[in-house]
């Protein structure tokens, strides 16, 4: 047994298809969902299985993207193997520049401003991963997972079947890669928001 | 064995979403409830332990849970398999078919045709034929 570093072998099930893409993005205000997570099991640390709500009746909101047209990816670097960073990002084209255009990035970059974004991305493999969190185990985070708008871009085309669109890029890094959630999609149902 | 989880009364309107369910903790089943024990007790989070009032150890939690897996596989291997539908004899393929009926030569009166031609001399005879009664 090694006194070093624990290690465990990657990908456990090895005849299992998986598919590529996202299939919904959410974010949320990190103040207002609480993460549960088990306890590490021999140092492994855990997924996420329960979302509650730290106060009220909050929401999450979806980003209505293009179909196919929504990625989530990280770098990793470290620096002589001490100063590990993983850069992620998520980036969506959402159809149709408008007034909710202005309204939505207006939002969406005072809350970088102020107490960052909170995202949910449920990848087309069933997976769903967690970026931007603040509370797990009603404590917060000894360090501040930061999320923020960076890079976004829009263009209107310049012909009738040209893209009209604006591409969101939300940004954070970390020490790590994301927590997956595995209460499922209908686990968050009752919190997403059909009204605004 | 039954185990006592109770959720306080004054959370039963709260939501958690966990295991695939997003309800009011008061409208989940106690299958459900044990599910959530377990989260409790395996994360130790404050909020979801402050929402019993009654929560088992993780033993006794892990202990039911393993009880009712153990039940259910029970349940299954001994079911009473569905009695085999015997189908019905398919209908024969070829119908037997009666013998024929025995033949009875009618003594009926052929006209004669003239060697020469199809018609008589009073024009369509089949006509004729088919209108008389």
């Amino acid at each position: 047994m090694s006194v070093c570093a624990k290690l465990i072998r990657y990908r456990q099930s090895t005849c299992q298809g998986v598919s590529g893409g996202i299939a919904k993005i959410y974010v949320f205000d990190p103040e207002d969902f609480n993460f549960t997570q088990a306890a590490p099991v021999s140092g492994v640390i855990q997924p996420y299985t329960a979302i509650s709500a730290t106060s009220g009746t909050p929401k999450i909101y979806e980003i209505k993207f293009q179909r196919n047209e929504a990625e989530y990816s990280f770098d990793q670097s470290s620096k002589g193997g001490y100063y590990t960073l993983y850069k992620h990002k998520v980036t969506a084209t959402v159809p149709d520049i408008s007034m909710r255009t202005v309204q939505w990035n207006t939002l969406i970059d005072l809350a970088g401003e102020c107490c960052g974004i909170g995202l949910i991305i449920v990848l087309n493999s069933g997976r769903i991963i967690v970026m931007g969190e603040k509370y797990v185990n009603t404590t917060e985070l000894p360090i501040p997972f930061f999320c923020y708008q960076d890079g976004s871009k829009a263009s209107s085309g310049k012909k009738f079947d040209d893209e009209n669109s604006n591409t969101v890029s939300l940004n954070g890094e970390y020490n790590r890669a994301l927590i997956e959630f595995t209460g499922g999609t209908s686990a968050l149902t009752t919190f997403v928001d059909t009204a605004s | 064995m039954a185990l006592n989880i109770q959720i306080k009364e004054s959370k039963k309107d709260f939501f958690v979403g966990h295991s695939k369910i997003c309800k009011p903790l008061g409208q989940q089943t106690p299958d459900e409830l044990l599910s959530l024990a377990i989260i409790a007790r395996e994360s130790n989070d404050p909020s979801m332990i402050a929402l019993f009032s009654v929560l088992p150890t993780l033993t006794e939690l892990k202990a039911a849970r393993t009880e009712q897996q153990l039940a259910a596989i029970a349940a299954e291997a001994t079911a009473v398999p569905a009695p085999e539908v015997t189908p019905a004899p398919a209908p024969a393929l070829v119908e037997e078919v009666a013998a024929p009926a025995p033949t009875k030569k009618l003594n009926i009166p052929v006209p004669s045709v003239p060697a020469d031609g199809n018609k008589d001399k009073t024009g369509d005879t089949a006509t004729n034929s088919s209108t008389t009664k």
